[in-house]
Order: structure tokens, then C-alpha cells, then sequence
């Protein structure tokens, strides 16, 4: 077991890809690099020639980046990627739904004990963090200047990686280091859904208009959703008019709707969708509540887990009825 | 958000609900029913003069499970006030399995609508057979009264 | 002498300005900082160093129903033109979107055609911005010409000086509704208060320092086929964020829409980011990837649009640079543009630099 304390991890990586493309099993390789703007964010990297210089891996890379590998699919020879757990889950995903051909990537699994919420560092009045290291219970932060904090885990991580149970990358094609252990900090709950449930009507309707106010229909949720992979999709139709382009509220609401419903027993609970939304909406509240109660009510065991033939493209005999 | 022509989306709840001020409400039911089984039952209900009442339109769809969540947010948008979605019994539907999908897809979506905080009521799904014309009848009257009890829908409508 | 008002009158001017007109002024939903119109001047707060999304929604709506249409029984049609009328206080806005409204202006309502929608709505709008007390890491407007106390595109501005707020009316329209305040002003001695303003103007931006736009547009006229841009769109998700959080984007999209004998022509916003963007009835699309659409956003704010008029269609807010989920912002094309730049004027005179 490993505990991820100081990041020879990035060496390590550097040294695998190498060897992937001197053995040319790889063509290319997306992992992630450091932003610019910002001494706290990094971004998507997308090897160029063979030059890996720009390649980071500490707890700040937190970009969703399976769904690239879709840009990838006709190119000649494989794509390498970095993936930590929900990546992997991510990159499944796209594979179940055949938008991908798993063959064509070679995965360097990343072990992952949580990565850091940049928005919460801020919060902290960290603004500039060079390096990054695991303590267990802790991080440790270095900013570009040298100086050193250290900041407890529960009050910086992303909120994904509070209740994840995927901390190993499985399905992996080559591990990164050595497993580590698996124990999520907290269980599965759903508690921002439970919250949801225990008000009454009117009290909810408010609070989903609230949210949806605010909605820009900029579309960052789903351009960014694994589970999002149509050839065409619904709202880019012009004809039949699924969702008009009004910002109305009942527009508003149709989109979220629609979308919960279309990644309902998809969704991976990777909450890059709720990561990437520039006015906050809390969308896993709503794919969260569609987990809950298919996982209730079809008594299926993690329905965030691809698999073969998901939930709702199948069904039992003995599912429950209402509809007397 | 909308501001269309600089006002913000404030809307008399009766202008929303789509109706003058003179005239009673009556509830919009739109039902979806499958050809085989449910269409049937109505169609038995009408030959055997079993009258139902007219605030449901009916729209005949091969099979339950061709009803998409979002025909019963469209037609709630539209100006329903409630939705029904009526297909064969379970083991009964004409292409084998359908309604099972239906069943799945309908308990989620009925569940969701009540998370987004819309009345449940507003969304049925039942399962009629081709020879329940008296079913059918009934099921429609009650949801009427039902739908009355709520009121008109004011949550989910276009502002045109 | 110049004017102040002190703050614990703020309230009472914007009931005030509320009485006459719309008021939208930033709100707090659920922590997000936004302008929405408010008939409680409570709402109101003034806790942000910038809204997440500019104000420009409320002078080129996002969706807005420009004319109506409705077919009578004798077959012909009738068109009614829908224009807008309300008279609205947009107050707490920054300098930067103030500039963002100032270059919109210019787009809407000079040249050729004239857009009465957003005359409309510009004729019946008060602009009252706030300079900036603080400056955000993403802030760059010291970068484009700007600075945390410009006036460009206010009608009125206020400084925030010792709890209150210095009042500098810039435009006409702010000179005749400063002269209704006068019961809620003070004097303020001039010399402070100039030292003050200028304090704002000189205020400089972390992040404006790090970047250069002083020779971007001549760069860019040569760089239209430069491998940049692909390199750039590969991490582009396709998403509108960058286009819809910025104060000075404005492309848009006509539809009409009918249903039975009545409808709409509808505006809406689009967004060069879109895969859609440019695809056309017949299915071609002349920009059919993610690389020829990142080309064409950067060459439009920092080529096309300065070509026509003169100035950069950025005013440094640094939203895109907050909120791009994949850190691909005008600043980072900016550093990469002038690293191509440099390296094709090495390469060019064969000179090895350092």
C-alpha cells in the first residue's frame, strides 16, 4: 500500500511515458500541465512531438479528461492518458457506450487518496501552489516562492472525493506506484439529496428555481458529462424542438430535466458537470437523487459503475409497480 | 435568466395558466395511450357509451414504452395540468417488453418531477387493457377531479 | 467641489433611483454574485469584487422577442415591432463592464444600421458603476488601456473612499441624475478627493502585468493558418461559458417561431464555441472544428473587431480566465500568440536571443 507522500509520482509518469512512446505503444498522450493566469489551476495536456516537459501530476490536476480520448478515436495508433479512479470510470463509460474503442488507449492508472478544490484553497487565501503532497490526513502545499502550508484533507478536497470508493484505478493498463487503500472518508449517503427530500413541495420548487435562474445554458455540464456523448444531441436539434432557446424557467428546467433523465443509471458520479458550471448550480443533487432511487428501487449495487446493459436498458419481472 | 423586453418573469398565475379571467377552469389532461391495449379500453369506453370526461386529449402511441419523459414536460409546458400515460398490463404488452421499460423509466421520472417540486398527481401511468373500457372511463374521471383538486399548473409554462 | 455620499444614505438613493425606474443591482444567490432587477434595495449587496456574469444581459437580453407576428383570417399578416420601454438604474457595475457596455455601443449603434432593440434599451438605462477596491488575481483591465477607476461607459461613477462613496458623474445623463441626489450629497474637499480617483486609476493588475496586448493585433495579421490554434482548441470543451460570463461578446442567432397563427422572432445569443455555430441549412459547416472556432474568437476580439474599430473587444474582466473549466482564456492566448510571434521573428532574421 502506498501512501502518497511526495510527488515522485510526476518522474515516474514522465519515465512511463517515455518508455510507452520509445516502444512506440503510444502515439500520443493527454495528461495534465499547469494553467496560465493562474498559479493554482492546471489544464488538459496534450503531448506535441514527444516534448513532456509541460506534464504535471500533483492534487490540483482535477480536469475531466476521458472524454478527449473521443477526439482521438480515428487517429492512427493508441492514446496514452493519466486516469485516477474516476477517469477510469469515465473512460468505461465512454467504452460501454461504444464511443470509444478501449483497445486504442493505454491507461497509466493513477492511485488517489483526493485531490484539492481550488475554489476552497482560495477560500484559505492559498493562491499559489507549486507543489503539492499527500500527508494521509493532511496536504502539503508549496507555493512558487517556497513557503509551505499545510492544510487539513477534510476541509480542502473536492467534494467527489469524499464519499469515493474508487480509489485505484481499476481497469487500468499500467499502475502508477502501488495500490492504496481503498476505505472512502465517508459513506455513500446522498446527503444533499436527503435534504432535498425532506422538503416539502413548494419549498423545492423554489429552490430548483433559485438554481436554475442562474442557468447560462452555456452547456459546460454537458460538453463535459462522460455520459454525454451523442452524435447529436437532443439540444442542438432544431427540428423537433426539444428545448428552445429561451432562458425562460420552464426552458430552464427542460434542460436539467431532460438531461438528468438522459444520463439517469449513466452518470459516474465524476462531478466534473457540477465542477465546471460557472454559476454553481449543485447538479449532482439532481443525478444523485436518480442514483438513489434507481439503487432503491431496482436494488442495484452502485448505479454510478458502468455496466453492460445500465438500469434503465433493462428491466426485472418483478420491478416495482405504482401504476396499478 | 429571461428578462424579454426588460421586464423581469413576473406572470399573473391565471394568465399563466392560460385562460381568461371570465371563464371556470377546467383541467387539461393529455394522455398517451398505447394502441393495442389502452387505446382500445377507450375506444370500448366511447362504443360502449361509457362517458369519460372531455378535458382529456388523447394522443395513440404504438407502445407505452415509446412515451418519452420529456412529451410530459412539453405538454405540461404547453398547458396540460396533468399527464397520463396509459399502456398494456405488464406480460401483456404487444411488443413483449415494452411496458417493462415504461414501468423503469415512469418511477424515476414521477420521482424526479416530485424532487424539481412539481405535484406528483400531475403524472399517471396505469395500465389499461383492451377490454377495461369501464377502467378507462374511470381512471380519467378520477384523474380529473384529482388534477381540479390541485389547481391549474403554473410550474412548468412557457411565457408564451 | 466634488460630491459624497455616505453610505448609510446608499439605501436611501437607491429607493430613491427605484421609484422612477427598474433598479438591477447585484444580488447573492446561494453565494452568487449576480445583477438581478430587485424591488428591495436590502437585496442589494456590495460584497464582491465582480458578478460572475456582466450586466450586458440587461442591454442585449439573452433571449428576446423582437417582433410579433399573427395571421389574420383574411390571409394577410401582421407584424408588430416588440421595443422595449422600461426605464432601468444598473447599479454596481465595474469599470470593466462599464468599458464592456461602451463596446457594445459602438457595435449596436454605429455604422451602417442601428439596432433599435439595444437603442431602446441604452436610451432608458443609467449606468452607475463602482471602481474596484480590490482587484481580483484574474482582473487584467490595466492590460487593455483600462484601470480600476475608468469611467468609460458610466454615466455616473463612484469611488469607495472612507465608508462612503466619492460621486463623479461622467455622461449627461449622469450630470442630470447626480443633480437629483444633491439631498443625499456632501462636499468633499477636491484635491482629496482627485488624490482618491487617482489612487483608483492607478491601481495596477497582478495579472495585467504578465501580459502583453500592446502589438497583438498586427501579430495576428499574419497568423491566420498558424499551428497556435490548433494547439490552443485541443482542451477547448466546445462549451459557451467564455462567451456568455464575457461583457463584450455579442454574437447572436434569429429564429422564428409559430405556432398556429401567431409567433415570435426570436434573439438569442450564440456562441462561436458552439459546433454548431457555423453549420448551415445543408449541413455544411465552414467551421467543422474546435480549431477553426478558437481561431476565429481570438481573431475577433484581438483582430477583426480592433481592425473595424479601433479597439480590442476585451476589457480585461478576467471571467474567461476564472471560469474557462480548461484554463483557455484570452490571457493564455494572448502569452501564446506573442510566443509564436516571437518565435517567427527569430526564426525570420536567423537572430538567437540572450
Amino acid at each position: 500500500m502506498t501512501n502518497l507522500a511526495a510527488n515522485p509520482q510526476v518522474d515516474q509518469l514522465r519515465a512511463r511515458v517515455k518508455e510507452l512512446l520509445d516502444e512506440e505503444k503510444i502515439a500520443g498522450f493527454i495528461g495534465y500541465e499547469r494553467a496560465s493566469g493562474s498559479n493554482l489551476k492546471r489544464r488538459p495536456f496534450f503531448m506535441v512531438g514527444a516534448d513532456l516537459e509541460p506534464l504535471v501530476l500533483d492534487h490540483l490536476c482535477t480536469n475531466g479528461l476521458a472524454k478527449y480520448l473521443m477526439d482521438y478515436r480515428h487517429g492512427e495508433g493508441r492514446m496514452g492518458i493519466a486516469a485516477r479512479g474516476c477517469d477510469l470510470l469515465a473512460i468505461k463509460r465512454l467504452a460501454a457506450d461504444h464511443r470509444i474503442n478501449r483497445d486504442r488507449v493505454v491507461v497509466i492508472g493513477i492511485p488517489c487518496q483526493g485531490v484539492m478544490d481550488p475554489v476552497k484553497l482560495k477560500a484559505m487565501g492559498i493562491n499559489d501552489v507549486a507543489e503539492t503532497e499527500d500527508q494521509g490526513d493532511t496536504f502539503i502545499v508549496t507555493a512558487s516562492d517556497g513557503e509551505t502550508r499545510e492544510i487539513n484533507k477534510g476541509e480542502a478536497l473536492l467534494d467527489r472525493c469524499l464519499d469515493c470508493g474508487h480509489k485505484n484505478p481499476d481497469g487500468h493498463d499500467i499502475l502508477l506506484g502501488e495500490e492504496t487503500d481503498n476505505t472512502p472518508f465517508q459513506a455513500r449517503e446522498f446527503a444533499g439529496v436527503s435534504r432535498i427530500e425532506t422538503m416539502g413541495v413548494s419549498e423545492r420548487y423554489d429552490y430548483w428555481k433559485r438554481q436554475m435562474d442562474r442557468c447560462l445554458r452555456c452547456y459546460a455540464c454537458r460538453n463535459v458529462c462522460p455520459a454525454c456523448s451523442c452524435r447529436e444531441c437532443a439540444f442542438d436539434v432544431a427540428s423537433p424542438e426539444w428545448l428552445g432557446a429561451r432562458t425562460t424557467l420552464s426552458e430552464q428546467q427542460m434542460f436539467h430535466f431532460t438531461r438528468a433523465m438522459h444520463v439517469a443509471g449513466r452518470c459516474v458520479g465524476c462531478h466534473r458537470c457540477e465542477e465546471v458550471c460557472p454559476v454553481d448550480i449543485p447538479l449532482m443533487e439532481l443525478n444523485e437523487k436518480l442514483m438513489k432511487d434507481i439503487e432503491e428501487l431496482f436494488a442495484i449495487e452502485g448505479a454510478h459503475v458502468p455496466r453492460d446493459v445500465e438500469p434503465l436498458g433493462q428491466f426485472q419481472m418483478d420491478d416495482p409497480d405504482e401504476f396499478n | 435568466m429571461s428578462v424579454t423586453n426588460g421586464e423581469p418573469e413576473t406572470r399573473n398565475t391565471m394568465e399563466a395558466a392560460g385562460f381568461e379571467q371570465a371563464e371556470a377552469w377546467e383541467p387539461k389532461i393529455v394522455g398517451f395511450c398505447c394502441n393495442w391495449c389502452s387505446y382500445a379500453g377507450a375506444d370500448l369506453a366511447g362504443t360502449s357509451r361509457m362517458a369519460y370526461p372531455d378535458n382529456i386529449r388523447i394522443i395513440r402511441v404504438p407502445c407505452s414504452g415509446r412515451v418519452n419523459p420529456q412529451f410530459v414536460i412539453r405538454a405540461l409546458q404547453r398547458g396540460a395540468d396533468g399527464v397520463l400515460v396509459a399502456g398494456c398490463h405488464p406480460g401483456d404488452c404487444h411488443y413483449s417488453t415494452g411496458n417493462y421499460f415504461t414501468r423503469r423509466r415512469f418511477l424515476l421520472t414521477r420521482r424526479l418531477l416530485e424532487y424539481m417540486g412539481i405535484e406528483p398527481q400531475r403524472l399517471q401511468a396505469r395500465w389499461i387493457s383492451g377490454s377495461e373500457g369501464e377502467k378507462f372511463s374511470r381512471v380519467v374521471r378520477e384523474m380529473v377531479e384529482d388534477i381540479r383538486t390541485l389547481g391549474p399548473n403554473t410550474r412548468l409554462r412557457d411565457a408564451k | 467641489m466634488m460630491k459624497i455620499l455616505a453610505r448609510e444614505d446608499l439605501k436611501g438613493l437607491l429607493q430613491m433611483l427605484g421609484e422612477e425606474a427598474q433598479l438591477i443591482a447585484p444580488i447573492s444567490s446561494d453565494g452568487v454574485v449576480l445583477f438581478r432587477p430587485i424591488d428591495d434595495p436590502d437585496e442589494v449587496t456590495l460584497e464582491y469584487v465582480n458578478t460572475v456574469t456582466s450586466a450586458k444581459d440587461f442591454l442585449f437580453p439573452q433571449d428576446e422577442d423582437i417582433l410579433r407576428f399573427e395571421s389574420g383570417d383574411d390571409g394577410g399578416l401582421e407584424i408588430d415591432g416588440i421595443r422595449p420601454v422600461e426605464k432601468r438604474v444598473l447599479f454596481g457595475v465595474r469599470p470593466c463592464d462599464a468599458k464592456g457596455i461602451d463596446l457594445l455601443d459602438e457595435v449596436f449603434l454605429t455604422g451602417q444600421f442601428k439596432d433599435d432593440h439595444y437603442q431602446d434599451r441604452r436610451d432608458n438605462t443609467l449606468v452607475i458603476s463602482i471602481a474596484c477596491q480590490e482587484v481580483a488575481e484574474e482582473c487584467f483591465c490595466t492590460a487593455v488601456g483600462l484601470n480600476p477607476g475608468a469611467t468609460d461607459g458610466s454615466d455616473v461613477i463612484l469611488y469607495p473612499h472612507q465608508g462612503g462613496f466619492i460621486v463623479a458623474p461622467v455622461s449627461h445623463r449622469g450630470e442630470a441624475a447626480v443633480d437629483t441626489w444633491q439631498g443625499l450629497l456632501t462636499d468633499i474637499d477636491s484635491e482629496t478627493a482627485q488624490g482618491a480617483v487617482q489612487a483608483y486609476q492607478e491601481k495596477s493588475t497582478p495579472l495585467g502585468e504578465e501580459v502583453d496586448f500592446s502589438r497583438i493585433t498586427d501579430s495576428l495579421a499574419t497568423m491566420f493558418e498558424s499551428p497556435v490554434w490548433e494547439e490552443l482548441a485541443r482542451r477547448c470543451l466546445g462549451c459557451g461559458v467564455c462567451t456568455y460570463v464575457c461583457p463584450t461578446c455579442h454574437c447572436f442567432g434569429l429564429s422564428d417561431e409559430a405556432r398556429g397563427s401567431q409567433g415570435y422572432r426570436l434573439r438569442c445569443w450564440d456562441s462561436c464555441m458552439f459546433s454548431d455555430f457555423t453549420e448551415m441549412a445543408g449541413g455544411h459547416n465552414p467551421r467543422p472544428t474546435k480549431t477553426e472556432r478558437v481561431r476565429q474568437r481570438f481573431m475577433h476580439k484581438l483582430n477583426y473587431h480592433p481592425s473595424r474599430y479601433g479597439q480590442l473587444l476585451c476589457t480585461g474582466c478576467g471571467r474567461c480566465v476564472e471560469k474557462c473549466p480548461v484554463g483557455l482564456h484570452v490571457v493564455d492566448a494572448a502569452l501564446k500568440i506573442k510566443a509564436a510571434q516571437e518565435e517567427a521573428a527569430q526564426a525570420q532574421t536567423g537572430e538567437v536571443s540572450g
